[in-house]
């Protein structure tokens, strides 16, 4: 779209400077939006979604992760640390065990709060 | 019965070598080359300990082999006797049965015999019989004269005789003296079969085996399986095997010294010595060739020394060599790929609907090129081309996108310590035209921002001058700058996908993984570190999220390492001038023109006031004054930072100026008048480009000059700087139509990324006067974050974050390329994050032991 000289002069003059529209090298794919603020809490919350969607592409319908279908789906980081991920050692991983596995590791407090907060006794 | 024995000794007359030659202190050969000499020195060390210890145990192998040679002997003589004896007892057993068979013959003609006189029908019975009827005839005939007849005396006689003999026979019963023949022949038969059955053994009666029995088991004692003298023989094969092995490892520890000795000298040129040190192990043929090499070296024949050479010697004591007698480039032409001029004649089609039909050859271009770099001179490989990313599921591989890099690498550095880095510009929509040219590459074009030419009012510049770089990276890493988005560069979607295909967030990150994973199998970085630098919606966006799918997928889509090593996932990563897209821009957006307004002389401080230390007065006054009274709607004064009561960068100047947005320092003025009709201040003329992106056609026109001068490669299409709208390239691309703004923000992706790879390395750099990604909005991006509520950390804390004096492309900046280069320098020489060196207290030193040479005493085996 062709935006008058005119009008780029008044935004340049009272809009805040770096206002974005189209043709900007940096990308701002809502102008004007109201910004998302991402806190510990909302990034834990996507990333429990995102590995929630991941499991699922990786366990297929059975809702059980084995080493291969990891191997198959490319989740190699899951495959190579599988014997740790799958605590009662029957060859599947159920989605708590894998998540606990990540949450023990990560970088948020409210993780591995949850991680210790499962605390399982082994038989 | 004959037994033969074959006892077979081995030829114990080798006599052991002596190891009297195993000067190990070879220190002064290998100088000059220290870890690897003190290295070889150590392991000369190890191997004649070793030999030493090798050469002990043939000792005590040998004196255990004289005993059982001995005690062997001694068997032989014990075994021999045995066997004579048997022999003896054999040829006795078999006199003594003929004695019993004739004593057994006696016996029986004696009972015949008595058989013969006695009883009822013998002899004697008969003569009685006849002398009755003879002496019944005798009276019956009266007339006997003189009473006595002389048939009957004669019979009488004969009767007198055969009664004689009968005592004789029977012997007289209570008389020992006169046992009789028959019982004396009893007697005897009985004393000879008793001593026959002494030698041949009761079979009734197991305590009497007999002394034949005997001797054969004493016999068998010492032949026969189990037997002494088997065992004996297998003892000797087992001391005899020690032994030979004993010498084969001292043969090959020996050789493997001499190769270690041979190696040094050879590195250092010294290849009649090395010679020697051959001839000495054996190694003559090798030896020989050494002597060929030190023959052409005198005879200035570099070329034939190093073809000789080659065949007996690694290839850096080639490429040592060459270095030597000045042929650096010969040397580095050992380790690289040979030059390759690439004539590219595909049509590239940078539209959305655009696909090419099959992947384009990944044999990239090559050529060798040599520069000097903080004192050093090196050669390196200037490398461009294409190469296919491929989408792999377990049944099979899908070619998505041809996707062209130009590379910058030192093939001569061994792969394993030395990274290889991945260049990625943003937009998105961007080629990596702006990293290539004028950041860390060998040469780089020279912006010199925020100099603005007085003609760049009318028109954009068509050249930058290049020069080398002397902040160039090529010290610290391999360089591979990737246009990573089909319609970019010389980038194409591969059919059925299209251009479009991967202009969204998601295919765009699975293309970038692809692209690298390729790339490490083609040219087998396996073991490099591996490290991305992503600018702006790559440092905010594409790399984050990049890193978190490396750190995923681990080693599963990469071919297995020729060595076998385990693949480097990701070591680090860089964030430049990046976007997350957090906080609020525009509240973050003060700190900047501050700065800005400080460059451009609106605002002064005190000449010993760092930048630094200003900006963190602005971060104060942001944090204690600005943002509370913006939350709270109320206004706050900003005159002292911004020299004006505007917050806005156009207020910074009277006139209005068409600014950068890159790099708020730079605007063209333009003279203004009044719009009469609107009461609206208008510019006089106004700049026909935009400032923004003033550099692309110079850009272009380098590019398009580098490739086939600088890296080989020619391509008939035009080279596309960026797929967006602009000045420049007038018609939407990538940019406008890129899909997944939902998932623009980076930060949950290095959460993740962080907890699958705790000790990743990571950097965020920006210019203080770039108004597209305000430093301040990153640092309260980071800051909003928190890993730790008890220590109050944040991903600030974890993520430094370093600011310079420039704009967006921050390397544009001559000031401020020396001090990023500093910190890059830090970056990639630190250690995996959490680990670091630890201090040593001075009492926890050990001096070290020095190394025992065991003595080589001459042993002779025999």
């Amino acid at each position: 779209m062709t935006i008058s000289r005119t009008i780029i002069i008044v935004l340049l003059f009272t809009a805040m400077a770096g206002s974005v529209h189209a043709g900007d090298r940096i990308w701002d794919p809502e102008p004007g939006a109201k910004t998302e603020k991402q806190d510990a809490a909302s990034i834990q919350k996507l990333l429990d979604l995102e590995l929630r969607a991941k499991f699922g592409a990786a366990a297929k319908s059975n809702h059980l992760l084995t080493t291969q279908a990891a191997s198959d789906a490319g989740w190699g980081f899951v495959a190579d640390h599988f014997t740790e991920i799958d605590g009662n050692h029957d060859g599947y991983a159920s989605f708590d065990e894998v998540q606990a596995f990540f949450d023990v590791r990560s970088p948020l407090p409210a993780a591995r709060a949850r991680a210790a907060a499962k605390v399982q006794v082994v038989e | 019965m004959n037994f033969r024995f074959l006892l077979l000794f081995a030829a114990l007359g080798l006599s052991a070598c002596n190891d009297s030659d195993s000067s190990g202190s070879s220190t002064k050969a290998t100088s000059t080359f220290d870890a690897e000499a003190a290295a070889a020195q150590a392991k000369l060390d190890g191997l004649n300990a070793e030999i030493g210890q090798k050469t002990a145990a043939l000792t005590a192998t040998g004196a255990k082999l004289t005993e059982t040679e001995q005690a062997d002997a001694a068997l032989t003589a014990k075994n021999r006797d045995a066997e004579e004896k048997l022999a003896g007892l054999l040829v006795e057993a078999d006199a003594k049965t003929k004695e019993v068979e004739t004593a057994g013959a006696t016996f029986k003609a004696r009972r015949d015999e008595l058989a013969g006189l006695e009883g009822p029908g013998g002899r004697i019975e008969m003569l009685n019989q006849e002398i009755a009827g003879l002496e019944k005839t005798r009276d019956g005939l009266a007339g006997v004269k003189d009473g006595v007849s002389s048939e009957i005396a004669t019979l009488k006689i004969e009767r007198e005789g055969l009664e004689k003999r009968l005592v004789e026979l029977k012997g007289v019963e209570g008389d020992q003296t006169k046992p009789g023949l028959i019982k004396l022949a009893g007697d005897e038969l009985k004393a000879r079969n008793d001593e026959l059955a002494d030698l041949m053994g009761d079979s009734k009666d197991q305590a009497k085996p007999g002394k034949i029995k005997l001797a054969m088991d004493a016999l068998a004692k010492y032949e026969g399986k189990d037997g002494l003298v088997e065992k004996a023989k297998t003892e000797l094969a087992r001391l005899d095997k020690l032994k030979n092995d004993a010498l084969e490892d001292t043969r090959t520890a020996k050789l493997e010294a001499a190769r270690i000795r041979s190696d040094g000298l050879i590195e250092t040129g010294r290849f009649a010595e090395a010679a020697k040190i051959l001839d000495t192990a054996g190694l003559t043929a090798e030896g020989a060739s050494l002597r060929a090499v030190e023959a052409f070296v005198k005879d200035d024949k570099i070329i034939e020394a190093a073809g000789e050479l080659k065949k007996v010697a690694p290839v850096k004591s080639v490429a040592a060599l060459f270095t030597r007698t000045g042929k650096d480039d010969e040397a580095y032409k050992l380790y690289a790929p040979a030059d390759f001029k690439l004539e590219d004649k595909t049509k590239y089609d940078g539209s959305a609907g655009a696909q090419l039909t099959a992947a384009v050859d990944e044999k990239p271009s090559v050529m060798h090129h040599k520069m000097t770099l903080n004192g050093k001179t090196f050669w390196y490989t200037a490398s461009a081309g294409h190469l296919t990313a491929f989408a792999k599921t377990a049944e099979k591989q899908a070619p998505q996108a041809s996707v062209f890099y130009t590379a910058y690498t030192r093939d001569d550095l061994p792969k394993e310590n030395r990274p290889v880095t991945f260049f990625f510009n943003g937009g998105p929509g961007a080629s990596s035209i702006y990293l290539h040219l004028t950041s860390w590459a060998p040469k780089r074009l020279v912006i010199d921002a925020p100099k603005v030419k007085p003609e760049w009012a009318d028109n954009p510049p068509e050249k930058f001058d290049q020069v080398d770089d002397k902040e160039s990276l090529m010290d610290k890493t391999d360089l591979v700058f990737v246009d990573i988005i089909p319609g970019t560069g010389y980038s194409q979607a591969i059919a059925p996908k299209t251009n479009s295909s991967f202009w969204d967030v998601t295919a765009d990150v699975q293309l970038s993984h692809q692209f690298i994973q390729r790339y490490v199998n083609f040219n087998q970085r396996h073991e490099s570190p591996k490290y991305l630098y992503g600018e702006s919606y790559a440092g905010g966006t594409r790399v984050p999220k990049l890193a978190r799918a490396m750190e995923e997928a681990g080693e599963s889509g990469y071919e297995p390492s020729p060595t076998g090593a385990k693949t480097k996932i990701l070591t680090g990563v860089v964030f430049h001038s990046p976007g997350f897209y957090a906080a609020d821009k525009n509240a973050a957006m003060l700190p900047t023109v501050a700065m800005t307004a400080l460059a451009i002389g609106k605002v002064k401080i005190p000449a010993t006031t760092t930048l630094d230390v200003y900006a963190q007065e602005l971060r104060d006054f942001m944090t204690n004054t600005y943002l509370p009274a913006r939350t709270s709607g109320s206004k706050v004064d900003v005159s002292k930072y911004t020299g004006s009561s505007s917050e806005s960068i156009a207020s910074l100047v009277k006139d209005i100026s068409f600014f950068n947005t890159y790099d708020a320092r730079m605007f063209i003025k333009r003279d203004m008048t009044v719009d009469f009709s609107t009461g609206v201040p208008i510019p006089t003329t106004k700049p026909w480009y935009n400032i923004d992106f003033f550099e692309d056609r110079a850009f272009y026109n380098a590019i398009t000059a580098l490739l086939p001068r600088d890296a080989n490669y020619k391509a008939t299409s035009s080279y596309i700087n960026a797929s967006w709208n602009s000045w420049y390239h007038p018609s939407a691309g990538a940019f406008e139509s890129w899909k997944g703004g939902e998932l623009r923000n980076g930060l949950p992706d290095i959460v993740a990324a962080l907890g699958m790879n705790p000790s990743l390395k990571l950097l965020t750099v920006h210019g203080y006067y770039d108004t597209a990604t305000p430093f301040y909005r990153t640092e309260l991006d980071l800051k909003g974050v928190e890993i730790d509520p008890v220590k109050k950390t944040t991903l600030l804390d974890r993520i430094p974050v370093k600011n310079f004096e420039g704009g967006h492309m921050i390397y544009y900046s001559e000031k401020a390329r020396a001090p990023l280069k500093r910190t890059l320098d830090d970056f990639y020489d630190a250690p995996p994050y959490g680990t670091g060196p630890t201090i040593v207290k001075a009492r926890d030193l050990v001096a070290a032991v020095p190394v025992q040479r065991a003595p080589v005493p001459a042993v002779a085996l025999h």
